[in-house]
């Protein structure tokens, strides 16, 4: 009877299922008799050799801290989030978490995932307090460095400092065409006395369109994803639809992106370079105009967010053809260093029960007290993994590994800048000499409030209701508005307008207003 | 011999005993289906039923530390962005709209191929349509997505290099709303067919092929036999899933109605959906309980529809419905 | 005796039919197979062409590169699909006969019963906490399994269809004193075949697809299912090109992993598409007239 035999077929696969899950069972993770710290981390994923480093990770950990092992899990950045969310929802219990850019580490926090760490920090880290301020004093003159990330006044992530430093923004083109049908130095000149992004600045770009297109170099015209960027010079980005201008002497206003004169001129001038072809015409359909930048023959105008003195080397060797960057914004104004955001940074969740010793890890991760174990975590063996030139700088056998791009397939590699403070890597074959000094010397002469402003972050959840409602318009007009093919562009900006209007963007801007007034007054 | 009185009290006892034993056979006999029915019920209670607690999440300001039954109480604040928005209108009508035109155009056109289907006699042929038929099911609507747009591109698409072929004008599909309605139907058409015939088809096999032959031998031609025999047996099947499908009505499937319009706003009017919506504007920040409100509506007014459909196919065929 | 197929004009019409119909699916999986054997770069400055101007097997390098990685996955993806399936069917069909049954005492109750969870569900959430903190079902293969083993649908359309069987059948087995789960047997599946190997197929096509368990269950990764790997190559591949352009780390940044991604997309669809296609054959032969009713009557 073949149902029969159905039955015991099932019956037995599932007995063998059962024999065999047993043997599989994952919690065998040595136990030294002391405390196992559960590390929660961005990365790559398990990689072949994981095991190894982290085992020779946690032997060396006892030198500082016996007793403690650290269990280590890795999630791709498909997965952090959605499993983040859910481990904080059904309360697992987690020592250190990644908090970086791709949790909303604010809306976490006032939902009560993570841990306040105001007095944790001043009892049992002041080393951390110290080491990281004095970086931070560097780059920014005064403050802490928690303040800006600050949640409702409170301390709930340390910061990852990055060293970075961004010095404007890039605009970006092939180099034999610009030698060719451009004046770089007259453009780069009339970019650096603009205040904003005005017709000046359009005008002088034109000319350069103009040139391409009569010559019909044009290709596939300018990247309008990354180009909507250049509008933005002059001003403080702040999402969802927010800038802030500087108004007067240390005076600023929040305005509502979208009705700012620049964001008006830009689609105008949009709507006009698409009727002139130098937009692609299929623009509004094509799937990811985005990624025929650095092509030769792809787009031949795109913008990139930061700049640095470096870029256009970097940029003709990543694409393989000759780069030119300008610099979009002014030095001074543009010049920032990445320490104070929260673009990567950790926290200890609630439910942690270890939170001294969680502490005391991230302690030792993000100074200078754990280079070395910050270092395997981040590179590993030496003599496996890298080889060393000198006290400061190795060179990996794997080169995704060096530019912190380790992928699943790599032997061992985490990204650095997920793991701890950058200010303590080691260099690589992919930093040019002396990268780090040159950081912090870059950051001497910047305009310091911009990382003030930067570290604004409103607490938008009284307006949810109204924030959700101007995302859906947003997402509605802004592609098509932006990338100039939209033929009655005029109609469609005021529909615009109108619709955001009434989905709440007044009472939004004036709460955003009174929030930030209050944040400068605490900050001044 | 027995006296009347006693063949009376006789024929009473074993009426008696025969009804008892009736009773008492039905009452083993549901037992017994009631015990077939354990094993389902059980799942259902458990990976249902119990989750379904956390319904009251739509209700709250959810915090990760208070857990769900800490967190504060909020009534209907949650239901405000839907209910609030100013596109409300638009994307019920386009929920509805499709919903309604995607259940009847499945249904004709599964039911027909299921029917056409039946009349091939060539087991290789059935088999090499069959198969052909159930491709798209394996093909996300990602990909879905660039097929069409391989189809229609304003510039090197197929569709607009045939219509310069005969000096017709290229069609700006992407920028134009009217067209969508029918783009969006025949993609769904498209992708389900397939397997949604296979159930039809599935129904025709069951049928007594005594059934034909007697018709056969009636004088009946095929198409009087199909109408007289092939249907009725799938008018069932055509009810239930019917109803099944009104009780979805007002969700739509997020990948056709994302993917294919490419998320392009000048479309919105014919292709914003709730779900898209819902996607639009909940993609960042705090979303947990506004998330779940629309969810709670939407299941709600699935309900209503059911409830509803079900009476009216109550009072044509009490034989058909649900429940 | 074989009877002979007549070739009339209705035939001819409706095979012309179905071959344009059948196109209408061919022509685009060809483009999918035909894109996944292109190279990336003349993807990416000339679209999609039905021939490949070259054949390239980069994106299926790229996904086959971890190996192990990938049997593991085929070979959890085809034992818990199996089982689920095999499992599923039998608890959902042995709940569709007594809903079928017009006697059955709670027919109406337990009807409703399953069909409210079609409606109503309790979110990713709850379902979460309920499968990891009480069931501790996280991360392991029973999680593959039990959530998704019944489904009210397809109990459901099972229903359907038994209620079809004559009840007459039924009777005269009562009569003759069998249990229920006899009668289930013996006669309702015999005369099933096609429904049964029609929602088998179903449920076993929706297993093999399944990614998003993997996405919010599992974490290690010899548990992955195949859809789940596929998706997370691409996804890391689009990352990767995505990062090195977006978040500056470092200055010189190479593009070490010029990863096919566009191409990949449609390799994947071929990679995953495949084995099922290779299955489906075998529940063709169920899609054939069932015993007739004669014969289960003697």
């Amino acid at each position: 009877m073949k149902t029969a035999f159905k039955l015991s077929l099932a019956a037995a696969l599932a007995i063998t299922l059962a024999v065999g899950m047993v043997g599989c069972n994952k919690t065998n993770k040595t136990q030294t008799g002391g405390v196992t710290l559960r590390w929660v981390t961005l990365g790559p994923g398990e990689q072949a050799d994981s095991d190894m480093v982290w085992k020779e990770f946690n032997q060396k950990l006892q030198e500082k801290m016996p007793g403690v092992d650290v269990d280590l899990q890795v999630f791709s950045k498909t997965d952090f989030e959605k499993k983040w969310k859910l481990m904080s929802a059904s309360k697992e219990v987690i020592d250190i978490a990644w908090s970086g850019w791709l949790v909303d580490y604010k809306s976490e926090a006032r939902k009560g995932a993570y841990m306040e760490l105001d007095e944790l920090i001043d009892k049992e880290a002041p080393k951390l307090k110290e080491e990281l301020n004095a970086i931070y004093h560097e780059m920014n003159g005064s403050g802490s460095v928690f303040d800006s990330t600050k949640v409702d006044g409170k301390i709930y992530i340390v910061p990852i400092l990055q060293a970075l430093v961004s010095e404007g923004q890039g605009l970006i083109t092939h180099k034999d065409l610009s030698d060719r049908y451009w004046d770089l130095e007259r453009a780069q000149t009339i970019f650096a006395k603009a205040e904003t992004a005005d017709n000046s600045c359009y005008d002088i770009i034109e000319e350069y369109l103009k040139n391409l297109k009569d010559n019909d170099q044009i290709k596939t015209g300018i990247d309008t994803v990354t180009f909507p960027w250049f509008y933005q010079k002059g001003y403080k980005v702040m999402p969802p639809g927010f800038v802030i201008k500087n108004v007067g002497e240390k005076d600023y206003k929040v305005y509502n992106t979208f009705e700012t004169a620049e964001y008006k001129l830009y689609i105008e001038k949009m709507a006009d370079w698409y009727k002139k072809g130098y937009i692609r015409s299929d623009v509004i359909s094509v799937e990811n105009p985005r990624q025929n930048n650095g092509r030769i023959d792809g787009n031949i105008l795109w913008v990139s967010p930061t700049y640095n003195e470096f870029m256009s080397e970097s940029e003709t060797k990543a694409n393989g053809f000759p780069t030119a960057v300008l610099n979009i914004w002014d030095k001074k104004d543009g010049t920032s260093s990445y320490s104070a955001y929260s673009g990567t940074s950790v926290s200890i969740p609630k439910t942690s029960k270890n939170a001294e010793k969680a502490l005391r890890l991230i302690e030792l991760i993000n100074t200078k007290e754990g280079k070395e174990l910050y270092n395997m975590l981040s590179f590993g063996l030496e003599g496996v993994h890298y080889e060393r030139v000198n006290e400061n700088r190795i060179e990996t056998f794997d080169d995704s590994v060096a530019s912190a791009l380790a992928t699943t397939n790599s032997k061992y590699g985490m990204w650095n800048w997920v793991v701890g403070n950058t200010f303590n890597t080691y260099e690589t074959q992919t930093n040019p000499e002396g990268w780090y000094d040159y950081v912090r010397n870059a950051y001497k002469d910047a305009n310091k409030d911009s990382d003030l402003i930067r570290g604004f972050e409103p607490d938008l959840d009284t307006v949810k209701t109204e924030i959700a409602q101007i995302n859906t318009v947003i997402g509605e007009f802004q592609n098509s508005l932006l990338s100039g093919a939209v033929a009655a562009y005029e109609e469609s900006y005021n529909r615009f307008i109108e619709k955001l209007n009434k989905a709440g963007m007044e009472k939004v801007l004036v709460e955003v207003q009174r929030q930030f007034d209050g944040y400068l007054d605490e900050n001044k | 011999m027995q006296s009347t009185q006693n063949k009376l009290t006789n024929i009473t006892a074993t009426k008696i005993k025969k009804s008892k034993t009736a009773l008492f056979a039905k009452g083993k006999a549901n037992l017994e289906l009631l015990i077939l029915c354990l094993p389902a019920v059980l799942c259902f209670f458990i990976f249902n039923y119990l989750p379904m607690i956390g319904t009251i999440i739509a209700f709250k300001d959810y915090h990760y530390d208070l857990g769900i039954l800490g967190s504060k109480w909020v009534g209907f604040e949650n239901f405000k962005f839907f209910f609030t928005s100013q596109d409300a209108f638009r994307i019920t009508r386009n929920t509805l709209g499709y919903g309604a035109l995607f259940i009847l155009a499945s249904l004709i056109t599964s039911v027909l191929v299921a029917l056409l289907l039946f009349e091939i006699k060539k087991k290789i042929a059935i088999k090499f349509y069959q198969t052909t038929m159930i491709l798209p099911f394996f093909i996300s609507w990602v990909i879905v997505g660039f097929i069409a747009y391989s189809l229609l591109s304003p510039n090197t698409g197929v569709i607009n290099q045939l219509l310069s072929l005969f000096n017709i004008a290229p069609i700006g599909w992407y920028s134009d709303p009217k067209y969508w309605p029918y783009i969006l139907t025949i993609a769904h058409i498209w992708k389900g067919v397939g397997m949604n015939s296979v159930v039809y088809y599935a129904a025709l096999m069951g049928i007594d092929h005594e059934l034909f032959e007697a018709a056969t031998l009636d004088g009946a031609n095929r198409v009087q036999q199909t109408m007289a025999i092939s249907v009725p047996t799938l008018i069932p099947l055509m009810t239930m899933l019917s109803i099944l499908g009104l009780g979805n009505i007002f969700r739509g499937d997020f990948g056709l109605f994302y993917q294919l319009p490419r998320d392009i706003g000048a479309l919105y009017s014919t292709t914003d959906v709730i779900d898209t919506y819902l996607y639009r504007g909940l993609r960042t920040g705090d979303n947990i309980g506004m998330t779940a409100a629309v969810g709670l509506f939407q299941s709600v007014v699935g309900l209503c529809t059911v409830v509803a459909a079900n009476w009216v196919v109550k009072k044509i065929n009490p034989e058909n419905t649900l429940y | 005796m074989v009877k002979k197929t007549k070739v009339t004009t209705s035939s001819i019409a409706i095979n012309a039919f179905f071959i344009l119909f059948s196109l209408s699916f061919i022509l685009p999986f060809l483009l999918i197979v035909s894109i996944s054997l292109s190279s990336e770069d003349l993807v990416l400055k000339n679209g999609y062409s039905l021939i490949p101007k070259s054949m390239d097997f980069t994106a299926y390098k790229y996904i086959f590169a971890n190996l192990k990685q990938m049997v593991d996955s085929y070979k959890i993806t085809a034992l818990t699909s199996a089982l689920g399936t095999v499992l599923g069917v039998l608890v959902m069909s042995l709940m569709a006969y007594p809903l079928s049954r017009r006697d059955f005492l709670f027919r109406k109750q337990l009807t409703f019963y399953i069909f409210f969870t079609m409606l109503f569900s309790g979110g990713l959430i709850p379902t979460y906490i309920l499968l990891t903190q009480h069931l501790k079902m996280g991360d392991s293969m029973w999680v593959y399994i039990f959530p998704s083993l019944v489904s009210a649908w397809y109990i459901i359309i099972l229903r359907t269809f038994f209620q079809g069987l004559p009840t007459s059948l039924v009777e005269s087995a009562k009569m003759d004193g069998a249990s229920e789960i006899k009668v289930f047997y013996k006669i309702i599946l015999p005369l099933s075949k096609p429904v049964i190997a029609t929602i088998g197929l179903f449920v076993l096509l929706n297993r093999w697809n399944d990614w998003y368990t993997s996405l919010i269950y599992i974490r290690s990764k010899e548990l992955y299912t195949l859809q789940f790997l596929l998706q997370r190559i691409l996804r890391d591949a689009q990352f990767v090109k995505d990062m090195s352009r977006e978040v500056p780390v470092g200055i010189n940044i190479t593009l070490i992993n010029d990863s096919p991604v566009e191409t990949m997309k449609f390799a994947m669809c071929i990679v995953a598409a495949g084995p099922m296609l290779l299955v489906f054959p075998f529940f063709q032969k169920y899609f054939t007239r069932g015993l007739t009713v004669g014969a289960v009557k003697g």
